[in-house]
């Protein structure tokens, strides 16, 4: 296995799309041959990044990437292999179209992370803007497998059209958030935006506190489910994450009612 | 002194499957596991063999609540498939407050969730946490939780051992010992009522539709009629069948249970160990029970 190190040369101040950097396959040759554009530019990733790549002891392979910022696109579009690391802020489309791989950013990022990816692991230790986990502009259909894991706030549209996968806020949500909701299972542990849910075909949401804004879901009454003990575990387990405590009650709301749907939006008692 | 006879066990490749199954408390995780394993002590007539592998905290189960592993075996993988099927739909769908996982990997899948769901008449929900689909299947105590798919591997069947004394009373009593230890072991299945059989079978019958029929050389009220195995003073012969997922495990077992049996009182009424054999007819793996202890 191998570990790819990253440094920009200099200050990245222009667009950068960073697309075809997941398409080296961990490859030590193809690495050096990878072009990426910046500032409307083809340019061979050697004259941007100092790269330096060594054997890696974990068991999968990794790439590393330094001090990016918001202006860097597309990074890990249509991931599909191995471990991609950002010690930096990213900029938008991070991981989208991800296929499987994980990705690891320890700053924030911007518009659409994860947006149509369909397997893999995205997690965030900061913020995200509009539009994670959701459709890619001019799409019906929004992630469809995978995790996501924002350890800070999301802003609005967060998980716009979600088919399938699991998004996870640990932080606040904005406005519109699982709009046109078509399936999937989103947790938000803070403060919930206006309009949640609008819209939802089927689904699962997890809120902690009930909001004003559930005119179009019926109330169902208290709830005790083994599902909902195997998620909460699996992310003790997994991440150190907990959505709820251990036996405490759960609300089942159903809807939206205005569109026949049977999504279910989970409160805490 | 109790001996060990020179000769040994035969056992034969089995398909195989581990099940976790939860519940809401120990007494529903009993009841679910006890009906699931019920009528499962022989794959003669059975279909298959299963048992408790062993009770788990909620610490060592998927969803946190209290779980037992169960180990089911049968001869082919079509009819592990079935069994396993039948029993999830019948006897842990149908228990309160249960939910069933896979307890094992594997290449080959068995429709667990994926065919009982259905049940839920459209309005089951599927659900994929960390590449793995489970079904809530909506019932009358909320939702039955089932993961799509179990998974075959390969297992052994048929291990045993034999233990013979002078009464009942003292060849039941170093039989019970030996499972109580034995069931300590993982990766094994004692699938016999109290993990005890009495009625050792050999391959085969004078009647021609009986694939098996009683071991006549270790009945005690056919000592005389037939050419016994048994001396004078042994007058009860109980087997311990054990079937695992390898066979180191099924030695460790088998090692546990018949030191067990070694370390009783001199005077206890055991005369000796032995182990059922077919010469080589029944099966591949073989457990010489010197070697074992």
């Amino acid at each position: 296995m191998i570990k790819i190190t990253l440094k920009p040369k200099f200050k990245i101040k222009s667009e950068m799309n960073l697309k075809n950097l997941s398409n080296h396959k961990f490859n030590r040759k193809l690495i050096y041959k990878t072009k990426i554009l910046y500032d409307n530019q083809e340019i061979a990733l050697d004259k941007i990044f100092e790269i330096k790549i060594d054997k890696n002891e974990e068991i999968q392979n990794e790439l590393v990437i330094f001090d990016l910022n918001k202006n860097c696109d597309y990074l890990g579009w249509k991931w599909r292999d191995g471990i991609l690391r950002v010690k930096s802020n990213v900029g938008s489309f991070l991981g989208s179209k991800m296929i499987a791989g994980q990705i690891f950013v320890d700053g924030s990022a911007e518009h659409f992370v994860g947006s149509q990816m369909c397997g893999g692991k995205i997690i965030i230790k900061s913020n995200v803007l509009d539009f994670a986990g959701s459709s890619l502009p001019g799409y019906k259909k929004g992630m469809s497998g995978g995790l996501i894991i924002i350890n800070g706030n999301a802003r609005d549209y967060l998980g716009f059209n979600i088919r399938r996968g699991i998004l996870f806020v640990k932080g606040n949500v904005g406005n519109y958030s699982c709009n046109s909701m078509i399936a999937g299972t989103v947790i938000l542990k803070k403060k919930v935006g206006k309009n949640l849910g609008f819209g939802m075909k089927r689904g699962t949401i997890f809120i902690s506190k009930k909001i004003s804004s559930l005119k179009n879901f019926t109330r169902i009454g208290e709830i005790k489910n083994s599902f909902f003990n195997l998620l909460n575990v699996y992310f003790i387990r997994s991440f150190g994450l907990k959505i709820f405590q251990k036996g405490e009650p759960l609300i089942k709301y159903y809807g939206d009612k205005s569109l026949d749907g049977t999504g279910e939006i989970i409160v805490k008692k | 002194m109790i001996k060990i006879e020179n000769t040994f066990a035969e056992a034969f490749p089995m398909k195989c499957s581990r099940l976790i199954v939860t519940a809401h408390n120990k007494n529903w995780v009993k009841n679910a596991a006890e009906s699931f394993c019920g009528f499962a002590t022989s794959v003669i007539a059975c279909g298959c063999e299963a048992g408790v592998e062993a009770y788990l905290s909620p610490k060592e189960t998927p969803d946190g609540r209290p779980g037992v592993s169960i180990l089911i075996f049968s001869m082919s993988s079509k009819e592990l498939s079935k069994q396993i099927l039948n029993r999830t739909g019948q006897c842990i769908m149908t228990s309160p407050t249960s939910a069933v996982f896979s307890g094992n990997t594997g290449k080959e899948k068995i429709p667990l969730g994926n065919a009982l769901r259905y049940f839920g008449d459209g309005y089951q929900i599927a659900k994929v946490i960390d590449d793995k689909r489970y079904w809530r299947i909506p019932v009358m105590d909320g939702e039955f939780l089932c993961e799509d798919y179990a998974y075959q591997i390969m297992g052994i069947g048929g291990g045993n051992f034999l233990i013979l004394g002078d009464t009942v009373e003292n060849v039941l009593f170093a039989a019970e010992s030996a499972v109580k230890k034995m069931k300590k072991v993982k990766n094994i299945i004692l699938p016999f009522p109290g993990g005890v059989v009495r009625s050792g079978s050999k391959v085969g019958s004078k009647y021609k539709n009986l694939i098996a029929s009683t071991n006549f050389d270790y009945c005690p009220t056919l000592k005389g009629v037939t050419k016994s195995k048994l001396d004078k003073e042994t007058g009860c012969v109980l087997e311990i069948v054990i079937d695992g997922i390898n066979k180191k495990d099924i030695e460790i077992a088998m090692r546990v249970g018949i030191l067990e049996v070694k370390t009783l009182s001199p005077h206890c009424g055991i005369r000796c160990i032995s182990a059922g054999n077919y010469g080589g007819k029944l099966g591949p793996y073989i457990f010489k029970l010197r070697d074992i202890v």
